[in-house]
């Protein structure tokens, strides 16, 4: 019998855009049930990792990678591996919120009408639950058909939460989530994403470090494709083990 | 004293505040003729005050509008010659409206039944774009979602290629080619002798017609749709053909339908090359191999000899009156249909 | 790199809640449960599943569907080639100047040279009437009119021209210019039958290419101190030149092909033309000319149909490639 500790490890992971050496020997893990938030400048590598993890990468012509992914302990990039499940149960939320051009229950009806639920009540159950969950249910109840694009912009992002909630995935990546949104929609939301972790294991990648402090339980500083520091968050906050560590939380690289 | 407000007496109708008025047509008409009025009126105030390169402007741009107008001036003339032209005909004993169902076509005799010609539009157009939709719509797929890179700008190329070639062209092959293998085709099924001159001929060539366009504008279409769609689709575990059909398809369908609704215009202005394949013969055909009549054919093949016979001249002009009447149709409806399908979409 | 060992029990997926109450908790699962210590989706025995076979078909379909798409194109030019082609250089590229450059003669054996001068002929007409029009007017409409009521009535105008059949403007010029306006047969009134059909898309090619130059050149120009009309002129449509003359060439391509609307305006003649208006403006065309040919009984003439058609087919496609030539030169310089 395979034990695991942690839903998600990275070991040894390199990635390639062609002869460009994006991530260099990654290895960290992620809490269940808890944030982790993948902090760092722009450029150094935060997306791609995220984007490996759900195999989004394998979209781009030039990608390579080696090192192994293990989710549930099982090798994400084995041959055996379906891609499609994967994606299913670990979840991703965009930078840019991008709800698809059709009505909000649309929307959230598109996931499980691919993994096999057709039955309509039960799709009408997870449209209630999912948009619970992502504390948007009470805005658009009375407005389930309306077009998602007229959502304003916070309401867009809490939609996509709420899309990517809609298949239930343990784990939850975010890219940025709220860095294109106003201030308020951007502290609704990290409030919802302290709620969720109780149920989700989220993953969070963010170029500010207050949200990362805010917001996240462990830390993982990546600088240059490289993990630099990688621990409790208070831990680092407080006294960050690493000189560049130290330099990004206090703003003078970013 | 008299109150201020309306007092609603009992069974009155202002049981409701008024807001403002729904105007009718002719209203607004004249608003926009007033307001048109005061706009050319200031132009004129502007014009006495403005020196020099100021004045050059507003000429220019006096100037500038009378071309403008031409689209809506040369579609208004066609529009009066055509119904000029066919008023004989439909306002006669002899043919009046009732020529649009009456199915004998026979000039010398005074018939000037159009129907045959309006069935053998519908059942070849028709027939072409069932063939030609699908094809289209699943090759612009192809083009857009899953062909790669360097095969697509080929294949891009030759399709637009395919929409630069003229309509005679095509008719010259279809008549020395396509017509003598569907021909082939009919004869094993039918068990006897044909030429191939056939409403599926003719279907089959407006098919070929089609496509190209249909492809251009559908894969623009597709194109434009931003990658971050396709994205969210394939991170909630759907694959790339679900992904196609679901998500992109279903956001691009403004342009795709547009696209074939205008194809079905083109479709039934087409006169070349149906002209040359489609037999011309005076029976509603009943299978696919039996010839045809579209109304682009009599026209072209009977207008020369028709002009001197005023009945005769103005009832092909009515089967004119009647095509163009049908492809405005089908441009109005190809914007309502974008429109309806943006608002669901909620792309402004 | 450092990682403090911090490893926490992960909590098995069985202990999901059921149907929680009011949004707390997962939501109803929608797959298959997992239970801890087995991998769940990602078994050694996960096989090509549906999904994955229908993705595989679908694409496959679009393949074989983009393959038939465009085997005609490849089966008209080799019939042309083999036909048209053995017409024209039969017995070596000088039957071919031939061909080009002489007019047919007794039993219509002999060159095509009238057809060809009256395309040309034809078209610069066309373009003379029509190219100032549309240009014009796509000018007023992008420049000078602000979204509303008129600019709609004036696209939805273009629009709707741009979808009449051609015999109906064959039909139209036929009544208006040979007929009502009295102007007869010949090389006027075919050419401006042309005009009508040129301007719609010469029209929609030119907003195109105006409404593709960026806000900020205008508003530079107008900066300067420059009035809208100089601005229009000397900016606005120098930079956006590229494209119109990208539009005004494939508008060529079309009318070039086109032959209903010449069925009732053109007449036909064997020679070139020698005026505007009268018996000396009829004028022979292309495809009005492959029409004659293919409907011929006279094999020969059957022959010259195809031979024609490579003619026609050689000035199109090289006008079309130009324009695109030209079209992509300009994406790259307004980027």
């Amino acid at each position: 019998m395979i034990t695991w500790t942690n839903q998600i490890e990275v070991h040894d992971l390199n990635t390639w855009f062609g002869s460009k050496h994006i991530l260099k020997g990654i290895s960290c893990y992620f809490m269940d049930n808890a944030v982790t938030a993948i902090m760092g400048p722009s450029g150094c590598g935060k997306s791609t990792l995220l984007r490996t993890i759900n195999r989004l990468n394998d979209m781009i012509g030039n990608f390579r990678m080696t090192g192994k992914i293990l989710f549930e302990g099982e090798d994400i990039y084995s041959a055996e591996a379906s891609v499609y499940e994967l994606r299913k149960r670990i979840g991703m939320v965009f930078q840019r919120p991008n709800p698809f051009p059709m009505s909000v229950r649309d929307n959230i009806k598109y996931g499980p009408k691919l993994h096999g639920v057709h039955d309509e009540d039960q799709l009408d159950k997870i449209v209630e639950h999912s948009l619970r969950r992502a504390a948007l249910w009470d805005e658009v109840k009375d407005e389930l058909d309306a077009p998602a694009p007229n959502l304003s912009g916070g309401q867009q992002q809490r939609l996509c939460i709420a899309r990517a909630l809609s298949v239930d995935p343990p784990v939850l990546l975010m890219d940025e989530p709220v860095s294109s949104l106003d201030p308020i929609s951007a502290g609704k939301i990290e409030e919802l994403i302290v709620t969720l972790k109780e149920d989700y294991t989220i993953i969070l990648v963010t170029h500010n470090v207050q949200q990362a402090f805010r917001v996240s339980d462990q830390a993982a500083f990546l600088y240059m494709g490289e993990l630099v520091e990688f621990d409790e968050t208070s831990h680092i906050a407080e006294a960050p083990s690493d000189p560049r560590t130290e330099a990004f939380i206090t703003g003078r690289i970013g | 004293m008299a109150p201020k407000e309306p007092q609603a007496a009992k069974g009155s109708n202002m049981d409701r505040i008024e807001g403002p008025r729904e105007r009718s047509f002719l209203e607004r008409l004249i608003e926009s003729s007033k307001s048109v009025l005061k706009s050319a009126g200031s132009l004129l105030v502007e014009l006495r005050h403005a020196r020099g390169a100021a004045r050059i402007d507003i000429w220019g741009r006096i100037g500038l509008f009378i071309p403008a107008l031409a689209g809506v001036f040369i579609i208004t003339l066609i529009l009066s010659l055509l119904m000029y032209e066919s008023a004989p005909i439909l306002l006669s004993p002899e043919g009046g409206p009732g020529i649009l169902v009456n199915p004998i076509w026979a000039p010398n005799q005074g018939q000037f039944g159009i129907l045959v010609f309006i069935a053998g539009t519908f059942m070849c157009s028709g027939l072409a774009i069932v063939i030609a939709i699908p094809l289209g719509v699943g090759g612009a797929i192809f083009l857009s979602e899953f062909c790669p890179h360097r095969v697509r700008t080929s294949l891009r190329m030759v399709i637009e290629l395919m929409a630069a070639i003229p309509s005679i062209v095509y008719g010259l092959w279809a008549f020395t080619s396509l017509r003598f293998w569907v021909a082939g085709v009919g004869e094993s099924f039918l068990g006897i002798s044909l030429n191939g001159l056939s409403l599926l001929s003719g279907s089959l060539i407006l098919a070929v017609m089609l496509v190209p366009t249909v492809v251009a504008v559908s894969d623009d279409a597709l194109q434009s749709v931003p990658v971050t769609y396709r994205e969210a689709s394939l991170a909630l575990g759907a694959t790339t053909s679900e992904t196609a059909r679901k998500v992109v398809l279903s956001a691009a369908l403004p342009g795709v339908g547009a696209a074939v609704v205008l194809s079905l215009g083109r479709a039934v202005g087409e006169t070349m090359a149906v002209l040359m394949v489609t037999g011309n013969s005076l029976q509603i055909p009943l299978t696919l191999f039996d010839p045809c009549y579209v109304m682009t054919s009599i026209i072209t093949n009977q207008l020369g000899t028709a002009y001197v016979e005023p009945l005769w001249r103005s009832a092909l002009f009515s089967v004119a009156l009647v095509l163009m009447l049908m492809s405005t149709m089908f441009t109005i409806a190809a914007k309502l249909f974008i429109r309806w399908g943006m608002k669901t979409r909620g792309i402004k | 790199m450092r990682v403090r060992a911090m490893r926490k029990q992960a909590k098995p997926l069985s202990e999901t809640p059921e149907t929680p109450p009011d949004g707390a908790g997962r939501a109803l699962h929608t797959g298959s449960p997992s239970t801890p210590g087995k991998g769940t989706v990602f078994s050694k025995k996960r096989v090509r599943s549906a999904r994955m076979m229908k993705d595989s078909l679908f694409k496959v379909l679009l393949a074989v569907i983009s393959v038939v798409i465009v085997l005609p194109f490849f089966l008209i030019l080799l019939q042309l080639a083999s036909a048209g082609l053995g017409e024209v250089l039969g017995s070596g590229l000088g039957q071919g100047i031939q061909f080009i450059d002489t007019n047919p003669g007794p039993g219509l054996r002999g060159g095509i040279l009238n057809s060809i001068v009256g395309s040309i002929a034809l078209s610069a007409l066309a373009g003379a009437v029509g190219i100032p029009v549309s240009v014009l007017g796509a000018v007023y409409i992008n420049e000078y009119t602000r979204p509303g009521r008129v600019k709609n009535a004036i696209e939805f105008g273009a629009d709707v021209l741009a979808g009449i059949p051609s015999i109906v403007f064959g039909a139209f010029g036929l009544a208006l210019l040979v007929g009502g306006l009295g102007f007869g047969f010949g090389l006027f009134s075919g050419g401006v039958t042309l005009a009508f059909m040129m301007i719609p898309t010469i029209l929609r090619t030119t907003e195109e290419a105006l409404r593709a130059v960026p806000v900020s050149l205008r508003e530079a120009s107008l900066a300067l101190g420059a009035t809208k009309w100089t601005t229009t002129w000397k900016v606005t449509i120098r930079a956006a030149f590229p494209g119109i003359v990208t539009g005004v060439l494939l508008a060529f391509g079309r009318v070039i092909g086109e032959t209903a609307p010449l069925l009732f305006t053109s007449g036909n003649s064997l020679g070139e033309p020698t005026s505007l208006f009268g018996p000396g403006s009829w004028v022979a065309a292309l495809p009005y000319t492959i029409y004659l040919y293919i409907s011929d009984p006279r094999d020969y003439l059957k022959a010259k149909a195809q031979g024609t058609a490579v003619i026609l087919l050689i000035i199109v496609l090289t006008v079309d490639v130009i324009a695109n030539y030209i079209s992509r030169k300009v994406t790259r310089r307004l980027v």
